[in-house]
């Protein structure tokens, strides 16, 4: 009792700190948006899910089901960013060290927090289910709203994906070298291959539950019985797509109905899924073992070698403060006043070696062998992908650009610098356009010697357009989460899936695709300049 | 360390600065700075740290306006940044980078001439005694190590405007001093501001002292004056300990030490009770005398006043 009672008002302040911020508003506006374009109209330029040229009858059984898992797919990936900081503020606030001095156990102390991260994300789940409903008599194809039918799929398919993400979140945020950037683009990959499990076998009904967090396999096979059973064939030749499929501009969707009135929610399947909820449960408490309880020696262990030596030293260095009392005089050099001066050159070196200070020699190591393998290989598609690894590498270094300084806490000193709009933030930019050039360089000169015009303009445009995104995306966010996320996403679909358009490294893109690269950088750049000026308070 | 310029001013007019939900941090709050130190005094909250945000050019006025010779921030903040040193009350380090790319940094950033930059981050170390560590990561510096980066961070350009916000908090005692001394030594031909609320700092340092509470200004003064508030006002006392509650409801008390005989007690009042001896002002006496005062002019706060203390809201004494 007094166990549950702890782990209620950990996890309650936790939730009510979440949630009477004024983002997280906007998140539950994302998520009613996305609520809406999960139920597109009958004659529409996009579908969210497809089977072989057919959907279901937009009543409660189908509209509930088809939400709740996109729901699933969307928000185990953007729910988990949004989640990953429950014990990062406490450390900010420093609220943890004092947690750390009461009987709470590291245990309850994780459960608490996966807790207070499942509560946010039902909250939201709450939200998408009230907005299926309502999409179901705006689309008014049943206007018949049968409460389990639409409630069930949400409750038993996203509360336990929901749950196993909240875990996880907190497992990342205790292991040390998952807690930032690298955990950040390695939970990506993770999601990916959650998704592709189920999606690969959504056919073998009756595969252990624990192979499919997503629950696809639930309800599609099902779907696709009820489909077939109107238009005999239908979903067998694997022709299902589930996510956001756009047309080409005047072409649209115009997919024919068949009925699904929704499965049988059997006890075995619902104790499958209430297994994730004791996964989750293992998970977080799981990360009790990684979490150092606010410990700053054990917070010691994710230091660097240098770092280490440093704080080795440190308490050799007793003698003395500031300059001795009895003997100062301060006998500074006055510095010449020259307000002419434009020192761009040394300040963008500064900010390169601000970028690149405390990589290890590992990571220059690859990043070398990357640029010259890309430059070398006389195949043009592994060159491509090594090229596409070479940009993919300094994500880490390109994220703190523009959020730096709230990372760090020096925006004071900073922003009252004089011109800092005008000389650090450009300069911030060019070192990124550098370290662009830098890593990927050996595809870009090779494309140039090969007389790839088309491809050489990509790769500049790109060289751009990275640096653009992460400098606008860091300043407006504060964080360096938002463009590791929506980068990675962008570099898996684009040069590693040779996605059509977003495929910064295609010697095929389209004027148009370039055209609109220029744009985008131009407008990101816009973008950086306005949020920063915000920032200062001052134009 | 004479700047050449003859006149340095820094004006502040009727400046008013007003959060969410129409809370006012500052309000009405005019002063006029040149060359010397001025204590910033004020409890928690105050508004000290608003104003230092105001004239570092962090933040906008709501109202009024701030001039530094002649020069309006709200249109040119140039103008004062390219001359400001800053050492906010609270703020990070890039820990990967040791103190001297740290300050290499901010000198890029400040715009000065590399070669000068050096020779000024040289000496710099030295002066805070970092010299020893300069290879060192930030990242394994104790809080007053980082303190003192801070410090040179602060006088990395020679400005003529230093503002300083708590700067003695994570300094042990006697960096303290040794803090004060430097503040001392380097308020020549120009503005330093230093905002605390530890009194003693501003006593060994301050040329002027400006209490603000309640984010107006209560008092503009010289230390002398402020003590001179007070004088024939402060009275040592010896009370049993059973009567000291009854004591503390009917007079200002600064301060309280048990004896053996008795509780000596530091009264502020202009009749004191009999047996009571008088003792010698000191700014933390004319610093509760005043903020005292002027909250019984404006009917804040419980306590006593001091019996026929003045209000003297926004006017220099």
């Amino acid at each position: 009792m007094k166990l549950a009672r702890m782990l209620y008002h950990l996890a309650r302040a936790d939730f009510l700190e979440r949630v009477r911020r004024y983002n997280f508003l906007i998140t539950l506006g994302f998520i009613i948006y996305l609520g809406y374009i999960f139920v597109p109209p009958a004659h529409s330029r996009y579908a969210t899910m497809e089977i072989g040229g057919h959907r279901g009858v937009y009543n409660s059984a189908y509209v509930g089901s088809a939400v709740a898992m996109l729901t699933a797919v969307f928000l185990s990936l953007i729910g988990f960013y949004l989640v990953k900081n429950a014990i990062d503020r406490d450390l900010q606030t420093r609220v943890g060290q004092i947690l750390a001095t009461t009987p709470l156990t590291k245990r309850e102390y994780t459960m608490g927090k996966a807790l207070s991260n499942f509560a946010v994300l039902a909250v939201m789940v709450g939200v998408m289910f009230v907005a299926a409903g309502v999409m179901q008599l705006v689309r008014g194809e049943d206007m018949t709203i049968h409460p389990f039918r639409l409630l069930a799929p949400f409750l038993l398919i996203d509360l336990p994906v929901l749950a196993v993400v909240a875990a996880v979140a907190i497992l990342f945020e205790t292991v040390s070298w998952l807690r930032r950037g690298f955990g950040n683009v390695s939970y990506f990959f993770l999601w990916t291959a959650a998704l592709s499990i189920p999606m690969a076998a959504h056919q073998s009904l009756g595969g252990h539950p624990l192979d499919d967090l997503i629950g696809s396999g639930i309800l599609l096979p099902d779907l696709i019985a009820a489909c077939g059973a109107t238009y005999p064939g239908c979903g067998n030749n694997g022709n299902i797509s589930m996510g956001l499929n756009f047309k080409e501009a005047g072409q649209y969707f115009d997919l024919t109905t068949f009925r699904w009135e929704g499965i049988h929610w059997a006890p075995e399947i619902i104790l499958g899924r209430l297994m994730w909820l004791l996964v989750a449960v293992v998970i977080a408490g799981m990360a009790a073992f990684f979490f150092s309880r606010f410990d700053p020696a054990r917070e010691g262990l994710r230091l660097t070698r240098e770092q280490k030596r440093a704080r080795g030293q440190e308490n050799v260095e007793t003698s003395g403060g500031l300059a001795a009392a009895g003997t100062l005089t301060v006998s500074l050099t006055p510095l010449a006043r020259n307000a002419g001066g434009n020192h761009f050159a040394r300040l963008v070196l500064s900010e390169l070696r601000l970028m690149l200070k405390g990589q290890s020699r590992w990571w220059y190591a690859v990043a070398a062998g990357l640029l010259v393998a890309s430059a070398a290989i006389p195949y043009s598609e592994a060159r491509q992908a090594l090229a596409g690894l070479a940009w993919i590498w300094p994500v880490l270094i390109w994220s703190q650009m523009g959020a730096r300084e709230a990372r760090h806490a020096t925006e004071s000193l900073v922003f009252s610098s004089e011109r800092a709009l005008y000389r650090q933030l450009p300069a911030a930019w060019v070192a990124g356009v550098v370290v662009a050039v830098l890593t990927g360089g050996g595809y870009g000169l090779r494309l140039l010697i090969g007389g790839d015009a088309r491809g050489f303009a990509a790769w500049c445009l790109a060289a751009l357009f990275i640096p653009s995104l992460s400098l606008a995306f860091g300043v407006w966010s504060g964080s360096s989460k938002l463009f590791e996320v929506i980068y990675t996403l962008w570099w898996y679909m684009g040069p590693m899936s040779h996605a059509p358009g977003i495929n910064f490294l295609s010697s095929s893109l389209s004027n148009q695709s370039l055209a609109f690269y220029l744009v985008a950088t131009t407008t990101l750049l816009v973008a950086a300049f306005l949020g920063r000026r915000t920032q200062l308070g001052y134009a | 360390m004479a700047h050449g310029e003859n006149y340095l001013k820094l004006a502040i007019e009727k400046v008013g600065k007003v959060y969410s939900r129409k809370v006012w941090a500052l309000r009405n709050f005019s002063l006029e700075l040149g060359p010397g130190v001025l204590g910033l005094l004020g409890p928690n909250g105050a508004g000290k740290t608003t104003l230092m945000n105001i004239l570092a050019t962090i933040t906008r006025a709501t109202e009024g306006s701030v001039t530094w010779n002649g020069a309006d921030l709200a249109r040119q903040p140039d103008a004062v940044r390219a001359v400001l040193g800053y050492l906010p009350q609270d703020f990070g380090v890039y820990p990967n980078l040791n103190a001297v790319e740290f300050l290499e940094y901010f000198a890029a950033v400040k715009g000065l001439d590399a070669a000068a930059a050096r020779r000024r981050i040289e000496e710099l170390l030295v002066l805070v005694n970092l010299a020893d560590v300069r290879k060192r990561p930030l990242g394994g510096f104790s809080g007053g190590m980082r303190q003192r980066v801070g410090i040179a961070q602060a006088l990395l350009n020679d400005p003529q405007l230093l503002i300083v916000d708590e700067p003695t908090a994570g300094l042990d005692p006697e960096e303290r001093v040794r803090f004060r001394n430097l503040l001392s030594e380097l308020s020549g031909e120009r503005i330093i501001i230093l905002s605390t609320h530890i009194v003693s700092d501003v006593e060994a340092t301050a040329t002027d002292i400006a209490l603000i509470s309640a984010g107006t200004l209560v008092a503009h003064a010289s230390p002398e004056e402020l003590l001179r508030q007070v004088e024939n006002k402060v009275w040592e006392w010896i009370v049993p300990s059973a009567e000291l509650a009854a004591a503390k409801q009917k007079y200002l008390i600064g301060s309280t030490a048990r004896r053996s005989d008795g509780v000596h007690v530091r009264l502020l009042t202009d009749a004191p009770p009999a047996g009571a001896l008088p003792a010698l002002p000191t700014l933390e006496d004319a610093y509760l005398y005043c903020l005292t005062s002027h909250r019984a002019s404006v009917g804040v706060g419980a306590g006593p006043a001091p019996a026929g203390a003045s209000a003297r809201e926004g006017s220099a004494i």
